[in-house]
């Protein structure tokens, strides 16, 4: 793949798709004569500032929609524990007055198979769904939001005293940022012919 | 109404711009603050003050053709509109006025 298409493409995840464009133009411009790397380290710099910008100049909007996003995902969670209670407590009451044996290898929820299926919705899908649903309220500054995402959620984790992941939340949140954008992106181009 | 305040980089890219007049664009106004003030400013930091200068009503921007050398992409021109002339005006007023009856040691004129 060509440095323009996968420049033009990263510089989408931070600026609408026109301006994206224009500016990959001037970099290819500017680059000629220059090696590659003044290419992406020129690339990479105006990421970090594009995002630095909007972090500073929507600071409270990005803090309140990710901050929602944190709340969603506390409930989201809370929700999925108690499904799985319920789902363990009928498991168990089926076994005990049935007297079906069914494998259900020990009383604590993470070695369990509901337990599992619960770990795998809260590390995965959980962060992923609350990513998107961020991304959709903040169009053109996913990637601001990821960061707000990444630098409040641990602070607001701690504050309430809920568990948290930060690696998983990271890249499953990060993936949902991701191809929330591309959605969009998709969607834009289908729609201007 | 509080009168338009400037950075002295948005008055740089607004002068660079008026003085490029339809040419002005990013790799151009880049080239353009290089040759007059002895800096040359990283695409990021030029970006993020033009769209900050467009946010605010200062610039307008529109896109130009594809050209070849550009993998086919348009340039995206710019332009001050009247009230980023008015604001760099009354700034460059504000200067002229302060400097009038100053003198600078060991520079011969301001």
């Amino acid at each position: 793949m060509r440095k323009d298409t996968v420049g033009e493409w990263i510089l989408r995840l931070v600026m609408p798709g026109e301006r994206a464009t224009a500016a990959v133009g001037d970099l290819l411009e500017d680059s000629a004569g220059r090696d590659s790397s003044w290419f992406w380290t020129t690339l990479a710099w105006t990421v970090g500032s594009t995002v630095w910008r909007e972090m500073h100049t929507h600071v409270w909007r990005l803090a309140g929609i990710t901050t929602a996003g944190f709340f969603l995902l506390v409930i989201l969670g809370l929700g999925a524990n108690l499904a799985a209670q319920a789902a363990w407590a009928i498991l168990h009451f089926v076994r005990d007055h049935t007297g079906v044996e069914l494998l259900l290898p020990g009383d604590s929820l993470p070695t369990a198979v509901p337990g599992w299926i619960v770990l795998s919705y809260l590390r995965l899908l959980v962060p992923f769904e609350v990513a998107r649903w961020v991304a959709r309220r903040v169009r053109g500054r996913e990637l601001s939001a990821w960061l707000v995402m990444m630098l409040l959620w641990p602070v607001l984790a701690a504050w309430t005293k809920s568990p948290y992941e930060f690696v998983w939340a990271a890249l499953f949140s990060f993936l949902g940022v991701v191809c929330e954008r591309w959605r969009t992106i998709r969607f834009d181009s289908l729609t201007q012919g | 109404m509080q009168p338009v305040t400037l950075g002295e980089f948005e008055q740089v890219v607004l002068l660079t711009i008026l003085r490029l007049g339809d040419a002005a664009y990013g790799v151009s106004i880049r080239k353009e603050i290089a040759v007059h003030t002895d800096r040359e400013p990283s695409p990021g930091a030029l970006y993020t003050t033009l769209d900050r200068l467009e946010e605010r009503g200062l610039v307008t921007s529109s896109l130009g053709d594809p050209t070849p050398q550009r993998g086919g992409r348009a340039k995206r021109f710019f332009k001050v509109s009247a009230k980023g002339v008015e604001a760099v005006a009354r700034v460059q007023r504000g200067y002229r006025r302060l400097l009038q009856g100053v003198t600078l040691p060991g520079v011969s004129h301001a």
